[in-house]
């Protein structure tokens, strides 16, 4: 007779090992919040971000191949949490394996596969290391805060703002998935 | 119905796309070594692809920005451009670029694939979004220098990784369509039947099986190219070669078949576009095919090339 009862203990062995690896993952980027958060002096915050792929940005590779209906994805993006209506920057797309890892970084024209949490340490370092990346951070963190429609105007003029997704879409980020748009 | 022989005879081919990886043993590792005298040989093989062969898109690898500048320079064909995939990142060093004719190719999208794990990293592939002319069906094009044997030997956990994370990159473009046009070229340092190659990114020798599959098994026409090329006679001596790349010093066999081209199944009758087998080969290009043999110089690899065409029905 086939062992399911074994069959069963092994799949809520590998269900916890896939819940410990994904807990695995937020503390790096709690820990890297937590830091950033610090140095920044509370002006700069990193968090991961569920966006709409729009028309536009599908487009704009220009393959003849529409994206499926609300297909999303995830990005690492930073804000300012100063800033009443702060834009969010997108610095590198993100995708996790169900199971946690491996999980990839894609920036700069580099997909970067991390099988561990060493490895997506490593290379969400590098990621602040990227001259662009710090730029578009360095730019975030000395935003000044304005007048409610000034700022709003401001922000919805920018390539990378989160914009609801039932409003027009963004050619570089799409619509934010989650209704919290701060 | 058309029989096979009819069918052949109203098939014409509107296009063609000519592709070849060539290892050129120029700066391994971006580490610059060749003399000027290789570098005028490396200049004459590449410019054999291009002019007798219409070579569009050729890979090339172990080269740095600068190789690849003095080859297109010397090309002398103001429609050859670029694709630098000469990626460093810490220790890491990419080595490998493309140079692609602009002129019926345009280049979409591209981007250099790591995998992390720990403080190591490998290189698995540089990938290119390329749409031949007049047309609106991406070409990917998967282009891979994987490490040495010295490096990570024959069946090192690393090289099963490696084929694993280049079959997830295949799947991520099966997400876009069912039948994508995919191409692998590189030199693997692995053989046809090695598993990261067979077992794991599904590129076999079956033909019959890959049209018949959903599209998940890829075509590796090099399967053909493992042994002599020409047959034993007896009595007549003659030079035949068993493979990519020769290596004097190894003890089992001097030959490899390390350099390959594999397909997707779209090029196997899922779409308009077709592989041409006749055309896929090992070039001995003669008198380059000396300095290989004689194991005097830093030449060991012989370019690979293949040929997709259009079909369209008079």
């Amino acid at each position: 007779m086939t062992d399911f009862i074994d069959a069963f203990k092994g799949g809520l062995d590998a269900a916890k090992a896939a819940d410990r690896a994904r807990k695995e993952i937020d503390e790096v980027f709690s820990d890297l919040d937590r830091q950033i958060i610090e140095v920044s002096e509370g002006k700069l915050s990193i968090e991961r971000r569920e966006y709409y792929v729009t028309k536009s940005s599908w487009e704009a590779l220009r393959f003849s191949f529409p994206p499926k209906s609300k297909e999303t994805y995830w990005a690492i993006v930073a804000k300012n949490p100063t800033i009443k209506k702060t834009p969010y920057k997108e610095l590198a797309k993100w995708q996790e394996d169900p199971v946690g890892y491996p999980c990839k970084l894609i920036w700069a024209k580099q997909e970067q596969i991390c099988e561990d949490r060493a490895a997506l340490e490593i290379c969400l370092a590098d990621l602040l290391r990227d001259p662009i990346v710090g730029e578009r951070l360095y730019v975030l963190m000395n935003l000044e805060p304005l007048e409610d429609g000034a700022e709003r105007a401001e922000r919805d003029a920018g390539p990378e703002s989160p914009i609801p997704s039932d409003s027009n879409g963004d050619a570089d980020c799409g619509g934010s998935v989650s209704s919290d748009v701060e | 119905m058309l029989n096979e022989r009819e069918y052949e005879m109203l098939t014409t081919y509107t296009d063609k796309v000519v592709l070849a990886w060539w290892n050129t043993s120029l700066s391994p590792c971006g580490l610059e070594r060749a003399s000027d005298t290789d570098m005028t040989i490396a200049i004459n093989v590449i410019l054999h692809l291009i002019r007798d062969f219409e070579v569009d898109c050729l890979a090339l690898g172990e080269v740095r920005y600068d190789d690849l500048l003095a080859i297109v320079e010397s090309i002398g064909n103001e429609h050859y451009s670029i694709y630098d995939g000469t990626l460093k990142e810490g220790r890491l060093q990419f080595d490998t670029g493309v140079i692609y004719n602009a002129d019926r190719l345009r280049l979409v999208d591209s981007c250099s694939i790591v995998i992390k794990h720990g403080t190591s990293s490998l290189k698995l592939a540089n990938r290119l979004d390329l749409l031949p002319l007049d047309t609106k069906e991406p070409l990917h094009v998967f282009v891979s220098h994987w490490p040495s044997r010295r490096s990570c030997p024959e069946n090192a956990p690393d090289r099963h990784r490696l084929g694993m994370e280049l079959r997830k990159a295949f799947e991520k473009v099966r997400e876009l369509y069912c039948y994508p046009k995919v191409v692998f070229l590189g030199d693997f340092n692995d053989e046809p039947f090695a598993p990261a190659l067979a077992d794991h990114l599904l590129a076999i020798r079956d033909r019959k099986l890959v049209r018949k599959s959903g599209g998940e098994h890829l075509y590796n026409p090099f399967w053909r190219h493992l042994g002599e090329r020409v047959p034993h006679v007896p009595g007549k001596p003659c030079q035949s070669y068993a493979g990519s790349c020769f290596y004097t010093k190894n003890q089992d066999t001097h030959w490899r078949t390390f350099d390959q081209i594999i397909f997707s199944s779209a090029f196997l009758g899922k779409g308009d576009w077709h592989l041409n087998e006749d055309s896929t080969q090992i070039l001995q290009v003669s008198p380059y095919d000396a300095s290989v043999l004689n194991g005097s110089t830093i030449f060991d690899h012989f370019p690979v090339i293949s040929v997709i065409q259009k079909e369209g029905i008079t």
